[in-house]
């Protein structure tokens, strides 16, 4: 097999990378592989006589010229000290900003949150009364639309019931015309 | 300032606002980069659009230059990412390898070049513009650019033994086109 130690060390070589412990030991081999020496001598000339920049550049036009020292001429210089401080500073101020946000925030909604649950165990016991209330009036004002004999002018049994001193829970709902399978059930405590 | 003046001290200096070491920076260097996009692009007009971009993507990013790299080195990874970019931005990759072919002729030849139709210039101008795309880019980066090949490596984003296997290709193929043109090897 032909020895391929110039294509790594042999190219790294020629551009001053390889280290200098590697670079010993591939001189040495290159004192005792013809492969190896005849490549990398050859590459060395070839950079001499044809890979120089004179054969590889390609010349500029004046015009050309003349245009990009005017843009770079116009074009303002970053001053390395100066730009770096003001980055700095934007970046610290704009951290700054959102921390500031996000704290003020959090206090905000925490603030509401205890306020509201203040308000609410505050006034709890006066509302559970009224809700009460309320909630049986529209229990019997349900009731009374379901009920077959709620037709126009006749008394509901709610409001039979009601009238004799009986909550709607207690009302013998009857079938009639007009209801649809409706069960009666009795619910009363008799 | 004079030519010994080191690449850093001029770059300093022309960040600083001295316009006459950036004067002197681009003509040290304004033909290789030029060659350098020229041979990417296949095209003299775009490459010169892409040269103006190179220069002023230069100075606009002139905190990022590390001193202790090789200014050109850093120039090359410029005019590269901005070749590139275009390719990117216009989806002719494909286009650009046929068109180089097609036209690297004719398109390629400025005023000063065509006086000089037959020497060895021309001879390796075109074997290096038949090279396949990626290791034309090694080759020239390498030899135009005196980019090392671990920064070859960050350019192409490709590991350091795949840019020096292209660069070993493209050497075998430039000798095979040398030797078909009558260009023998050295030894």
């Amino acid at each position: 097999m032909e020895c391929d130690r110039w294509i790594e060390e042999g190219l790294l070589l020629s551009s001053d990378e390889l280290e200098e412990n590697r670079k010993a030991a591939f001189e040495n081999h290159l004192a005792t592989c013809e492969k190896c020496r005849t490549e990398f001598e050859r590459y060395q000339e070839e950079k001499q006589l044809y890979f120089t920049p004179q054969n590889l550049e390609y010349s500029t036009t004046p015009s050309l010229d003349e245009r990009i020292r005017e843009a770079c001429g116009k074009t303002p210089i970053p001053t390395s000290s100066l730009s770096l401080f003001t980055t700095f500073i934007r970046r610290v101020a704009v951290a700054g900003l959102f921390l500031t946000v996000g704290i003020g925030g959090s206090f905000y909604f925490a603030y509401n949150i205890q306020e509201a649950r203040q308000l609410r165990s505050g006034t709890a016991l006066t509302h559970d009364s009224t809700a009460n209330a309320r909630g049986t009036a529209e229990t019997a004002a349900l009731l009374a639309s379901q009920e077959p004999n709620a037709r126009d002018g006749e008394p509901s049994d709610t409001a039979l019931a009601d009238s004799a001193g009986k909550s709607p829970a207690t009302i013998i709902k009857r079938g009639g015309a007009g209801t649809t399978g409706v069960v009666p059930v009795d619910l009363s405590d008799d | 300032m004079n030519e010994s003046t080191p690449d850093q001290v001029l770059f300093d200096r022309w960040t600083k606002g001295d316009g006459k070491a950036f004067a002197q920076l681009y003509d040290r260097y304004r033909n290789r980069i030029f060659g350098f996009i020229v041979r990417m692009t296949g095209e003299r007009e775009l490459a010169e659009d892409i040269m103006q971009e190179t220069f002023l993507a230069a100075l606009r990013n002139a905190n990022q230059f590390d001193r202790r790299r090789s200014f050109l080195s850093w120039l090359f990874g410029i005019a590269h990412k901005r070749t590139i970019d275009h390719f990117r931005h216009v989806k002719v990759e494909t286009e650009h390898r046929d068109d180089t072919e097609r036209s690297m002729g004719s398109r390629l030849e400025s005023p000063v070049d065509a006086a000089s139709n037959s020497d060895i210039r021309t001879l390796v101008r075109e074997a290096v513009d038949k090279l396949d795309p990626l290791q034309k880019e090694v080759f020239l980066l390498r030899e135009l650019g005196n980019v090392p090949f671990k920064d070859i490596a960050v350019i192409m984003q490709c590991p350091i033994n795949t840019a020096l296997g292209r660069m070993r290709l493209a050497l075998r193929n430039i000798r095979k086109e040398l030797e078909k043109r009558g260009v023998h090897g050295v030894r």
